[in-house]
């Protein structure tokens, strides 16, 4: 764990950790992104309801969930940037950025595909679907000014309060089924309650859950390597 | 034959299910290429 929080910091630490858990990332991304498509596929019966255009759940959770939580980790990092100025947040929150916006995107994208046979729409202004679009335009927003800043120091200090005072549309579009009258259906998954999803249906989403979130985890390390070996070797 | 027909219509939703599968699986595919292009951009230049 020590070892783990020591390459948070120091960027040739994270070189000698990174270089070691990648192959282990690819393998559990590649096995569980197999069993997700399979069983999300061809395993998982045809919902009772929405028949088999359910199954566009296997890619239109995890994609949001992603956007989430990819916002998450760079409102972490933002929060690490002001208060201890690590040069490791930076790069943390200068690579997810353009994952968490194709993420979201797809998320949106995957949601009218859902949407369009199951309510007859392709968008609707409800509160999930306006949050999650207002959080596609804060990542443009940080992106264009990651751009416009290129590497200077105070610059990044802006956009880590930029990200920070982002961060507050995130309890708004996860509770947003909950406090708003709203189309889009509740949480399909619960940390602290059982699933109401039966674990045919349920265990091909968590793998494929698991797969994106290993995919983003692998991407983020190979760009900061990049990043790392071009601009601090030397 | 059948049952892989059946398959690819996704009873009836298959427009909507393999446009969605698409794009996510060309964004991932994508994402990662770029990703290893410039790994390998930096490589030839070392």
């Amino acid at each position: 764990m020590r070892y783990f929080i020591n390459s948070l910091i120091s960027p040739k630490k994270f070189l000698e950790f990174s270089a070691q858990i990648l192959p282990w990332l690819s393998i559990i991304f590649v096995l569980t992104f197999a069993y997700g498509l399979y069983g999300g596929l061809v395993l998982a019966p045809a919902d009772i309801v929405q028949g088999d255009g359910f199954r566009i759940i296997y890619v239109h959770v995890p994609c949001a969930f992603l956007s989430l939580l990819i916002y998450a980790v760079m409102s972490g990092a933002a929060f690490c940037l002001l208060v201890w100025r690590l040069k490791m947040a930076a790069l943390v929150m200068r690579h997810s950025a353009s994952l968490g916006a194709g993420f979201t995107l797809l998320a949106l994208i995957t949601g009218s595909l859902w949407g369009k046979p199951m309510w007859g729409t392709w968008w609707i202004w409800d509160a999930r679907l306006t949050s999650e679009l207002i959080l596609l335009f804060l990542y443009i927003g940080i992106l264009l000014f990651q751009s416009a800043i290129a590497h200077k120091q105070a610059g990044e200090r802006a956009v880590a309060i930029l990200i920070l005072v982002g961060s507050i549309d995130l309890p708004i579009i996860h509770y947003s089924v909950y406090w708003w009258n709203t189309l889009h259906q509740g949480a399909s998954l619960n940390l602290f309650k059982a699933s109401t999803i039966d674990s045919s249906m349920l265990y091909p989403l968590l793998a494929m859950l698991t797969a994106f979130i290993t995919y983003y985890g692998l991407l983020l390390f190979l760009r900061i390597q990049h990043d790392i070996k071009e601009n601090f070797h030397g | 034959m059948d049952k892989f027909q059946h398959f690819l219509q996704m009873g009836g939703y298959a427009a909507y299910i393999w446009t969605a599968y698409g794009i996510v699986l060309m964004f991932l595919f994508l994402q990662w290429l770029l990703t290893w292009h410039r790994r390998n951009k930096l490589a030839t230049h070392e």
